[in-house]
């Protein structure tokens, strides 16, 4: 039987820290007398992952998918689980695994800030004890695929910030590693550094076969780049599998948007489908995907419509669905 | 008998492969300071301001005694060459990484230092080198010249213990130090271990006489043993060692380096990381 590439069971993570009562007072205090605090980050984790998935891990703030990744690179301990990353359990921190993944949080960053991008390059093959003619090859793919070509002679200090995380992104690959795990790589980028660094990926998996975990709370990211999505919340998975039947199974319904020629009311509405934004001259309109045609003809009819339109729901909704139910405790 | 050998060249390799990344450190460092060249003079400039200060100290000290405590003027400055040779070479691998540590573990820059195959504590230490250690070191290469120059050359063997001595030196300094340093992981803000290294490790350059009375004799040679900072290696190369601490240096080094590999390990998990 194959092995996964990745293979989480039952991982948990609790953070022991201590209450830090308020000024200088409170500091004072604490220093005799410390109230311990613990918080489950990660209750309760299993997944696998074959060899080559682009992988989407979604949560809101604070689901536990850093903790995760960080269990997943060997940074933390877990406090229980068991976890086998390329045959290693990461936080024996071997270096042949070392050698082998590569993490890159969009908020940190690994470049040398004085000094150009290449010299950072030329550390990590160093490091990571990278052939030179394997460096060479790895450079020139990298660099034509990111467009880095004429910045990387530049300090890093002068580059923009779309600028920085592709350099990033090279810094990271150049030891062409089997497993990447990104977490929020796209985060604080413009829209169309975004949508760069998204290409590089999507291509950078296809041609290389590199396994990806990647977070993001840009949907845009997950809808281009991950067939397949993990949804934590709450430090527990409360969904894991393709994106399309997520949307499917939970999108049910579509959106009528619509806005009138005369103020409404918002009772008048109700008959036709659950109102999930009203403006006196606008609303949203929820309605199953077997009638929306029906009904937007008879709302076409019956109420003073100045526009109609007729949207798909988005991943965005649905996921912030998917949190609204496990919020209340049923899956 | 294979298998040794087989270990042997690993360790050389390991040795020689972080000799090399360490280069490579040093020339970025380099680089860096070069950069900005004013504040690169004006740290140079201090290094050796702080270094003939020492040595001013020694001068002004003996201008009118022969001896203190058993040792002459030049004997004395004996000690202060070990003294900077202990000193330069910790700063130079690991001290100056280690100086904000609790900042990098703070931000989470520690984090980086995990994932790489390399020990995280080169990695902190290279992090961060100082090139002007090179002031205190030659500044102590012309001291035990000098000596050598005015008296006599020692036995080889002699030379070899030395080293050997300088050697242990090193790793007490620096065990030390990362045992300290290990209570960062609980006390994230606590700052001020490296000045406390650095103020302790200071008596190392002083004749192990000064320590009166029993306990701080004893401290002084054990749980905080500067003695073996500059000390008892000067004393090897002056031929006058007590045998005792000889012994007492080999079980020293080794007794804080095993702890120190402990403390550090068993840190580690309890690493939390900072969150983001
Ligand atoms: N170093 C730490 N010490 C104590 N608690 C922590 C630490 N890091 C994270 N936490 C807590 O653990 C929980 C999970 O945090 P984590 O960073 O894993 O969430 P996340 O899913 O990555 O969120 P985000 O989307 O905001 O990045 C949060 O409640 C957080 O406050
Ligand atoms: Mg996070």
């Amino acid at each position: 039987m194959k092995q996964p590439i990745i293979d989480i069971q039952n991982l948990r993570k609790t953070y022991t820290y201590y209450k830090k009562p308020p000024g200088l007072l409170g500091s004072l205090k604490s220093l005799f007398h410390r109230e311990k605090l613990l918080t489950e980050a990660v209750k309760e984790v299993n997944f696998s992952i074959e060899q080559g998935e682009f992988v989407g891990f979604l949560g809101p703030n604070g689901a536990g998918k850093t903790t995760t990744l960080k269990m997943l690179s060997g940074i933390l301990y877990p406090t229980s689980g068991k976890v086998n990353v390329l045959g290693f359990t990461p936080w024996d921190r071997k270096p042949e695994f070392q050698k082998q993944f590569s993490l890159v949080m969009g908020q940190k960053n690994q470049l040398w800030w004085d000094l150009p991008a290449m010299e950072t390059f030329l550390l990590n093959q160093t490091i990571y004890e990278i052939p030179e003619k394997v460096f060479r090859a790895s450079l020139k793919e990298l660099s034509e695929l990111l467009e880095i070509q004429d910045i990387l002679t530049i300090p890093v200090r002068k580059l923009s910030l779309g600028q920085r995380m592709k350099c990033e992104l090279a810094a990271a690959l150049l030891h062409q590693p089997k497993v990447l795990f990104l977490d929020e790589p796209t985060i604080g980028l413009d829209v169309t550094s975004q949508q760069n660094i998204r290409t590089f990926l999507k291509k950078y998996n296809e041609q290389k076969k590199t396994t990806i975990l990647l977070t993001s709370h840009y949907m845009d990211d997950i809808m281009e780049l991950c067939k397949r999505v993990i949804i934590v919340n709450l430090g527990r998975i409360v969904y894991d599998g393709s994106l399309q039947e997520l949307i499917d199974k939970h999108a049910d319904y579509k959106l009528l948007k619509i806005t009138f020629t005369q103020e409404m009311k918002r009772n008048d509405l109700k008959k036709y489908g659950k109102v999930s934004e009203f403006a006196p001259k606008r609303a949203v309109l929820h309605v199953a995907k077997a009638q929306y045609k029906k009904i937007a003809a008879h709302i076409l009819e019956e109420l003073p419509v100045d526009d109609i339109f007729i949207d798909e729901v988005s991943v965005e909704e649905v996921i912030r669905d998917i949190f609204a139910v496990t919020k209340t405790g049923t899956v | 008998m294979k298998r040794m050998v087989v270990s042997m060249s690993n360790i050389f390799y390991s040795i020689q492969r972080y000799f090399v990344v360490f280069w490579r450190y040093l020339r970025l460092a380099l680089q860096v300071r070069l950069a900005y060249r004013a504040s690169f003079f004006a740290e140079f400039s201090i290094n050796v301001l702080s270094a003939v200060s020492s040595l001013l100290f020694i001068e002004f000290l003996y201008a009118n005694i022969p001896a203190v405590a058993g040792w002459s003027h030049d004997e004395a400055l004996v000690i202060l060459a070990s003294y900077f040779i202990i000193q330069s070479i910790s700063w130079l691998f690991l001290m100056s990484g280690m100086w904000r540590f609790d900042y990098m573990l703070r931000i989470g820059s520690f984090d980086r230092m995990l994932v790489r195959p390399m020990h995280p504590l080169a990695l902190i230490g290279f992090s961060e080198i100082q090139p002007e250690t090179v002031v205190d070191f030659s500044l102590a290469l012309f001291l035990l010249g000098r000596y050598v120059f005015l008296y006599s050359f020692p036995p080889v063997w002699i030379i070899i213990l030395y080293i050997l001595f300088l050697f242990f030196g090193v790793v007490i300094l620096l065990s030390f130090l990362v045992i300290l340093r290990t209570i960062n992981f609980k006390t994230i803000n606590t700052w001020s271990i490296s000045i406390f290294v650095q103020d302790i490790s200071n008596f190392g350059r002083y004749p192990r006489q000064i320590f009166q009375g029993k306990l701080f004799r004893f401290l002084a040679a054990t749980i905080l043993p500067v003695v073996f900072m500059g000390a008892v290696p000067a004393e090897i190369f002056l031929g006058k060692v007590d045998w005792w601490y000889v012994v007492f240096g080999f079980l020293t080094a080794a007794v804080f380096f095993l702890s120190a590999r402990f403390l550090w390990n068993r840190a580690l998990k309890s690493y939390s990381s900072a969150s983001s």
